[in-house]
């Protein structure tokens, strides 16, 4: 096999080693470094890492584990350089809590973001302005508040609210679908 | 649902919020650190939030969402001109005030006239299009005066041309969700506009997580065989001397092919490569980027191995660089367990290790020779035996320098 086409090869596994666990990879950065745009950054220089050598990435079952173990030095790397608020958890425990993070499976995957799309749904304006700010736009507190002409402190507790909710409803969902 | 359901719920939404408290950490810490079923909720919680997090992208209110925003914020403005229009009618101007007011414009013009002749380092919210942020790396930045920077992590810049270092180099386009990566030693060209951006890949390696565009505007990569044309994907271009490559990994790009003028639409997945008939074919490069000198590796690459203490982290005194057959003595160390630091060139990105035959793979700093977590070294029990050690150092991929050997003791 020419140089080439090993290079697309290596190149076409890493797209797709990063497309199927994405979600993993970003779920464990999100626990471990609380912060979206942190989460980000982690999933980006993973990203960055397996461009630079694709041939690296184990095959079959080596992959999650090296995934995981890379995803949580990169999540405390990058945590405690770009940390904007202090970490309030306890590293290690926020460690236990992103190996407890699975997998999963398309599937599942698909099955919960219809019950995230139908739950958004219920969600009023209001929620779903601050939702989208904060985790589509990436909107601080501040700029969210400032769009909205409220304070900091009420878009942090619509924040939280319309979280539990959505919460709430996904559960529903769950417990109806197994019932 | 019982109320310690409840409190988890609620610290855990709080955490992935922003929102927790210092008295709320305290008790969630302990009950992550007891509780493995709240540990296994919380990561279904950071699962699901990511996949709210793509709901939310895919979800077409976008528009809708920001007009309901401006309006709202238009309103409040409004209100709070009107407070102000009341006061002034109270206080009418005096040649004092309009006098301080002309000069602040005065002086305003010169700092623009200044700033416009300055390489365009600026503050994000200085202008909403033309600026890029460096998220990670450092380039050197050639404004079209022909003045140069050194631009770094959080620094941002406007129109010019970008020389990615020795390592790659991370973009953010400022007000949208566009990511670039610039692979070492690649050179583009930006040129940010009203009616998008233009990309000009002169060598080496772009990758693009390009925002859905505004209407009107269009994200444009252009190579020297070839320009892709962009509304909202995810792509990789490189270009280099009479080959040009095109990787698209979600959405669809159109590719126009210089030397035959054909236009070619590339699904996600979907790989392309523009070749020129002849070198001559190529388009010239206007301005052929200094190509950078190799870099020189000098002997040793690997310095040495030092002895840690991993209960401390630290480099156990008199054992800073072990030489060959050196032994390790239990009773004079009063040492259980031990790690060995490898001690290289900063230009080392990975090492290969190998230990009576063992093989591992350090990617991150500093390497070890059996293995740690950002500095906490792990904890290698001291056993009697005689050890082989090979370390080889490598960067970005090749294998630098000379294998590493050593061979020590433990008793």
């Amino acid at each position: 096999m020419s140089a080439n086409s090993e290079s697309q090869l290596g190149r076409m596994r890493m797209v797709q080693v990063l497309s199927q666990y994405q979600v993993m990879i970003q779920a464990q950065a999100r626990s471990i470094c609380g912060d979206w745009q942190l989460a980000e950054d982690v999933y980006q220089e993973i990203a960055m890492i397996l461009a630079k050598d694709p041939d690296a990435i184990p095959e079959d079952d080596g992959v999650i584990p090296w995934l995981r173990e890379m995803t949580r030095r990169k999540s405390l790397e990058w945590g405690r350089k770009h940390r904007r608020m202090p970490q309030l958890l306890d590293e290690q425990i926020l460690c236990q809590v992103a190996d407890e993070v699975d997998a999963g499976e398309r599937g599942a995957e698909i099955e919960l973001k219809e019950q995230l799309e139908q739950c958004l749904d219920k969600m009023t304006e209001q929620q779903q302005d601050i939702l989208y700010g904060r985790y589509h736009e990436g909107a601080s507190g501040e700029e969210l508040a400032r769009r909205s002409g409220r304070t900091v402190q009420a878009i942090y507790a619509i924040l939280k609210r319309a979280r539990m909710a959505i919460e709430r409803c996904v559960q529903q969902h769950q417990a109806g679908s197994h019932s | 649902m019982s109320a310690e359901e409840n409190d988890l719920r609620e610290w855990v939404a709080a955490y992935l919020t922003q929102t927790l408290t210092v008295d709320e950490a305290g008790a969630f810490n302990q009950r992550l650190r007891e509780d493995s079923a709240a540990r296994r909720y919380m990561a279904e919680q950071c699962r699901q939030d990511v996949m709210l997090r793509q709901c939310l992208a895919s979800r077409e209110f976008k528009q809708g969402n920001t007009a309901r925003l401006v309006r709202q914020a238009a309103k409040q403005k409004t209100r709070s001109h009107t407070r102000q229009r009341s006061r002034s009618r109270r206080q009418p101007v005096t040649p004092f005030y309009a006098a301080a007011a002309a000069a602040a414009a005065v002086l305003l013009f010169v700092i623009y006239g200044m700033l416009q002749s300055q390489p365009r380092v600026v503050h994000e919210t200085q202008t909403r299009q033309a600026v890029a942020r460096v998220e990670r790396g450092s380039a050197q930045f050639y404004s079209a005066t022909g003045q140069q920077r050194l631009l770094a992590d959080g620094q941002a810049f406007q129109n010019g041309r970008w020389e990615a270092g020795s390592e790659s180099l991370q973009l953010r386009l400022q007000h949208e969700r566009t990511r670039l990566l610039l692979t070492a030693d690649s050179v583009v060209d930006m040129q940010v506009h009203n009616n998008g951006s233009t990309w000009t890949v002169h060598r080496g390696t772009l990758h693009c997580e390009v925002a859905k565009q505004p209407a009107g505007a269009e994200f444009l990569v252009k190579g020297r065989l070839g320009e892709v044309h962009v509304v909202g994907t995810a792509l990789t271009v490189e270009s280099n001397a009479g080959r040009m490559y095109v990787h698209v990994d979600s959405g669809a790009v159109m590719v126009l092919e210089y030397a035959n003028n054909q236009q070619h639409r590339l699904e996600a997945g979907a790989s392309m490569e523009l070749r020129a008939a002849s070198e001559q074919e190529a388009k010239p490069e206007e301005e052929a980027p200094p190509q950078p000198a190799p870099l020189q590796w000098s002997e040793p690459v690997i310095e040495s191995l030092s002895l840690i203490d991993p209960d401390t982290n630290t480099v156990v005194t008199g054992y800073e660089a072990l030489v060959e057959d050196f032994v390790l003595d239990r009773e004079k160390l009063s040492l259980e367990h031990y790690n060995l630091r490898i001690n290289t060139d900063p230009r080392v990105d990975m090492v290969t290790t190998e230990v009576n035959a063992a093989q591992s793979k350090e990617l991150f700093r500093p390497f070890s020779l059996f293995s740690d977590t950002d500095g906490d070294y792990k904890r290698e029990l001291l056993r009697p035996g005689v050890y082989k050690v090979q370390v080889q150092a490598y960067y970005r991929n090749q294998r630098v320098g000379r294998t590493f050997t050593l061979q020590f003791t433990v008793k």
